[in-house]
């Protein structure tokens, strides 16, 4: 593209995120933390195998995503009258309710990104898995890490927890068949932040190029 | 680890935001932009203005978080009664109904961490004003902590979504969202904003501390 230029690779040295101290890279054992010897930051945690168990995990988040989004959370019922109600549902509701900032902002943080977040992964992770190079890999890598502070599955689910505890004062609330759904797919994705190693990414990203 | 004794800035390197990947940088034409060869990330050595996005950011929020206190987050309509619960209104509610621990735990979320937000990036900003050289250390270790701990605030937000959906039995039990759930979900998403584009780098820049 005109204008632009790209600057040339270094030797293998790691800056610190946090405090731009370098540091030379070293081989450490999956399982370890390198950190910065200055702030105490993380620089790099091998993960053992970690793009084949990173790959599994994702494939069953993006099998859970639907059942845990449409299926009903709860249902309460009150005076003979029972209602359930899905995470979409309340989004919805919102809408209806006039607040359509709060609405979409529920709608980003609980279901877009968490979404774009697995199909995003599932791109990069894909071609690797297959030892493919993958399409607008630098793309990809560039909005999962962007996206990475937006989604916010556990925070909804203790916004469930304190929802129930509200409402029980109220009216008899049961679990519903998507709140498993949901609670599978919220451990999954902290699961693929304990097995995704970035760096072994990056530098298969790097050598496919 | 095995540290040098220069930071990548000193040593006219450049960390890729992205991929971490460590790039050279040099002299580039006017109106043009380096980027990582690697994933194609926009590289600078820091944040691009991260005191004057912050700052605003930060002033924002603050000022949000007048309404998001003073109106109600939601209303309960529940048998003719209409109840306006604001965001401290329901914690105290929580308590008063027995239910502390929870109440405790909203009173964190939405109490302590957008304030703990608040101050600690405005005494982050002031401290790098002044080039201040005090505890480099543990006002980076503040940072992270500010930037983990900011998505918790969302927990009244995704509450009150849940509430809506299912309170909804007719003329008996309906949940309305209130203007103020509006202006608190504003204060969340300016602070998330201005955590992220501060520059805990800053902080190293000017502390005046020779690296070991």
């Amino acid at each position: 593209m005109g204008g632009q230029e790209t600057a040339a690779p270094a030797p293998p040295l790691i800056a610190c995120p946090d405090c731009d101290l370098l540091h030379r890279v070293r081989e450490i054992s999956s399982g370890h933390t390198a950190k910065c010897v200055r702030c105490g930051a993380t620089l790099y945690k091998p993960k053992a195998d970690s793009i084949n168990r990173t790959f599994a995990l994702v494939v069953a988040g993006l099998l859970l995503y639907w059942p845990a989004n449409f299926l009903p959370l709860m249902s309460i019922s009150s005076l003979g009258e029972t209602r359930e109600s899905t995470m979409f549902a309340g989004v919805r509701e919102l809408y209806a309710g006039g607040a359509w900032w709060v609405g979409s902002l529920v709608l980003a943080a609980s279901m877009l990104v968490p979404l774009v977040k697995l199909a995003g992964m599932c791109c990069v992770l894909l071609p690797l898995w297959l030892n493919r190079r993958p399409p607008a890999a630098g793309f990809s890598y560039r909005m999962l890490v962007a996206l990475d502070s937006w989604g916010m599955l556990e925070v909804y689910m203790l916004g469930v927890l304190v929802s129930i505890v509200k409402i029980s004062a109220m009216a008899k609330i049961t679990a519903g068949a998507g709140l498993y759904a949901f609670v599978a797919l919220m451990l999954i994705t902290m699961l693929i932040s304990t097995t995704l190693d970035r760096q072994a990414v990056c530098e298969r990203l790097g050598e496919a190029r | 680890m095995s540290a040098t004794r220069t930071t990548a800035a000193g040593a006219s390197l450049v960390r890729c935001p992205s991929c971490d990947l460590l790039c050279g940088m040099k002299p580039l034409p006017p109106g043009s932009r380096a980027r990582c060869p690697r994933c194609g990330a926009a590289i600078r050595p820091r944040k691009p203005d991260s005191l004057a996005r912050t700052w605003a950011l930060l002033i924002a929020a603050a000022i949000f978080y007048i309404p998001a206190n003073v109106y109600p987050v939601m209303m309960i309509e529940s048998f003719g009664t209409t109840s306006a619960d604001t965001i401290m209104g329901g914690v105290k509610e929580l308590v008063a109904t027995g239910s502390w621990p929870i109440g405790l735990l909203l009173f964190f979320a939405s109490f302590c961490v957008p304030m703990l937000k608040l101050f600690g990036l405005a005494c982050l900003l002031m401290s790098v004003k002044r080039r201040s050289s005090w505890r480099p250390r543990q006002r980076t270790v503040w940072y992270r902590l500010i930037e983990v701990i900011g998505r918790w605030s969302m927990l009244d937000i995704f509450t009150l979504s849940i509430m809506v959906a299912l309170l909804k039995m007719g003329a008996l039990l309906t949940v309305v969202p209130g203007i103020g759930a509006g202006a608190f979900a504003a204060v969340v998403v300016l602070t998330m904003c201005a955590a992220i584009s501060f520059d805990p780098r800053l902080i190293w820049d000017d502390a005046g501390e020779t690296v070991r």
